[in-house]
């Protein structure tokens, strides 16, 4: 439909479907505009990159490595670098290359998981805050507040010390429940701004409810910046992962690139490969996310301004 | 309010907050699954039960949780943190000498991070765009996105093990060198100094990092406003906008972060310690929590939180300091 088309319409009829049409355009233009101006940058390119092959290897762990990453080659322990053994053996003739691809898995589930808990939190008591505001929003930012001076880590070792068994499923809980509240204060700030909004207003005035509200009109419009943080919290998550199984803490059965580096901290000395490779590993993934993370924001929160 | 009251007032709240984290972590430890001497009867397992009942009776765990945390608290109000399951030793001595360990070990490393980070930030930000100001970015991101345990490996590596072609130039364990004896207070302090080197680089870095970003994007801020135009029109030399408008007023939100984050940088201590076997708090923070020494973790709980609370206090006080629009 032209603009002389409409022209000939009835001007209600025309200031409405003028109205669709733009709704319709800029609907379909938020992520193609995003992508288009993601793409330009090169850093955030190679960012997304990185984080395509870790799910890759991840994902495909079982058919990408050369070796069973657990299977201990008697004779060849500590073997440097060779065509066998790409990146080396450690010091119980396992293979360096093949526990990384496997410890890209662990990462990725533990970090995934545990982003996924802290953005649930995260998001739930934001939103409570920022939507009904009064005591209620005082009480759950005084307790974010408290929760964002506490060093993380003891918390986290703190809450480690509760359980008897450390699994997987542990460590993401613990991780999940330390880590939402920055993502309470994003969440908190964008519903502030987005309530006061004349379309919420306009849902109110039909007799949405208040859940109705919240997850049908304000969530989809905060989206953007929840997301870009939830990249940056994945980052932090692998790294808190790899800290937590370096200092002997997470599940001692899993193949880990922590757990690789706090083995082969004890023979550097003498076969430097075993913790250097999980450590550019390490490095990789959390620079991966962070650029991915800074592309996101750049493409996602700019044009609105805010 | 003057500023004497408003400290009084917050010194005031602090008391029932740290009490109320007492409770919480006492709570925590104490209702997990599994006590004590579960390690002990794993490293023992012929043990009789009576034994171990013998114990419990000993250290009181035995009495209803809310009579242990009662005499806890009590303990607590006399100076006193009782003593550890595992070693015996008075908890107040063990965390005693770890404490200033630690303390050491944070106040360089954020001095390093302070005056590397602060003078970097505002040269990338001044000179947006330049090739400096892209070194400064890169080194930056690369210093966030830095695993603290693989920067403390490399380092050890590269100057700690005098392997190939890198010479030994500092020590990669503990605070000062253990049966030397010092022929001055000038001696041991270069000892000490000698052993902070690596740790206190490797907790650094990452300080540095995240410190000369919010410096960067707080001076660009600063750097738009209306009134750094205005002393430019009238015609001041750049230097001195530089200092007297734009620096002022562009680190005040990096003191509140920095001194906010302060905590964070007992997480770093942790990994720090472990790595060069720093004989801090850190290290012996994963210890208890492995031996699940109650008394040790309560202690070392308590030790955490007084230095957030301070921590934080001390950033408020400076923040009224440096900006005299804050009046409390």
């Amino acid at each position: 439909m032209t603009i002389n088309d409409m022209k000939t319409m009835s001007t209600s009829e025309s200031a409405d479907l003028k109205k669709r049409l733009e709704i319709e355009r800029r609907r379909a233009s938020l992520w193609n505009l995003a992508w288009s101006r993601f793409k330009k940058q090169k850093l955030s390119i190679f960012g997304a990159v990185i984080a395509l092959c870790v799910i890759i290897l991840a994902i495909f762990a079982p058919i990408l490595s050369p070796y069973d990453p657990k299977e201990m080659h008697w004779g060849e322990e500590m073997v440097p670098p060779c065509r066998r053994f790409l990146l080396g053996t450690d010091e119980l003739g396992r293979d360096v290359l093949s526990q990384i691809i496997w410890g890209a898995r662990t990462s990725l589930v533990v970090g995934l998981g545990a982003v996924g808990i802290l953005v649930l939190i995260g998001v739930i008591i934001g939103s409570i805050s920022g939507y009904f505001g009064g005591w209620v929003d005082e009480l759950l930012m005084r307790i974010t507040d408290i929760m964002l001076t506490i060093p993380t880590l003891f918390l986290i070792i703190l809450m480690a010390s509760i359980f008897k068994s450390r699994g997987i499923g542990i460590i993401i809980l613990i991780i999940g429940v330390t880590g939402w509240p920055q993502l309470a204060r994003i969440t908190r700030s964008m519903f502030l701004s987005i309530k006061e909004l004349p379309y919420v207003d306009a849902a109110r005035a039909m007799g949405a409810s208040n859940l109705r509200i919240i997850y049908r009109h304000i969530f989809p419009n905060a989206i953007a910046p929840i997301i870009v943080s939830a990249t940056f919290r994945l980052a932090s998550a692998v790294l808190t992962e790899a800290a937590l199984s370096f200092l002997g803490l997470s599940d001692p059965t899993i193949v880990s690139w922590g757990k690789m580096l706090s083995v082969g901290h004890t023979t550097m000395r003498y076969a430097w490969w075993i913790a250097t490779f999980p450590g550019i590993a390490i490095f990789l993934t959390v620079i991966g996310f962070n650029l991915l993370g800074d592309g996101l924001r750049d493409a996602l929160e700019a044009p609105s301004g805010r | 309010m003057t500023l004497r009251t408003y400290v009084i007032r917050r010194i005031l709240i602090a008391i029932p907050t740290l009490i109320a984290i007492s409770a919480i972590t006492f709570t925590i430890i104490h209702l997990a699954p599994g006590g004590p001497f579960q390690v002990f009867l794993a490293m023992n397992p012929r043990t009789p039960g009576w034994q171990i009942e013998l114990l419990r009776k000993r250290y009181g765990l035995d009495k209803p949780i809310l009579v242990q945390y009662v005499i806890w608290l009590k303990m607590l109000f006399s100076g006193n943190l009782g003593f550890s399951f595992i070693s015996g030793q008075p908890v107040k001595m063990m965390i005693g000498s770890r404490v200033i360990n630690t303390l050491k070990l944070m106040i360089t490393s954020e001095i390093i991070a302070l005056i590397t980070a602060i003078p970097l930030g505002v040269i990338s930000a001044v000179k947006k765009n330049s090739i400096i100001d892209n070194f400064c970015r890169v080194t930056a991101f690369l210093g966030v996105s830095m695993p603290t345990f693989w920067f403390g490996l490399l380092l050890i590596y590269l100057f700690g093990l005098g392997v190939g072609p890198f010479p030994k130039l500092f020590p990669i364990f503990g605070a000062s060198t253990i049966g030397k004896t010092f022929n001055s207070v000038w001696e041991k302090w270069a000892d000490q100094l000698w052993h902070l080197a690596l740790p206190a680089l490797t907790l650094g870095l990452v300080r540095m990092a995240f410190i000369t970003r919010l410096t960067r994007s707080s001076v660009l801020d600063v750097l738009n406003k209306d009134f750094v135009l205005t002393a430019r029109m009238k015609g001041l030399k750049e230097r001195v906008v530089i200092y007297k408008h734009v620096l002022r007023n562009a680190l005040l939100p990096v003191v509140t972060t920095v001194g906010l984050s302060l905590g964070f940088l007992l997480s770093g201590a942790v990994l720090t310690e472990t790595i060069f076997a720093w004989p801090g708090m850190g290290r012996l923070s994963v210890w208890c929590t492995f031996t699940r020494d109650y008394p040790v973790i309560m202690g070392i709980t308590m030790v955490v939180a007084l230095m957030v609370v301070i921590f934080n206090l001390i950033t408020d006080i400076s923040y009224a300091i440096l900006d005299p629009r804050i009046r409390y």
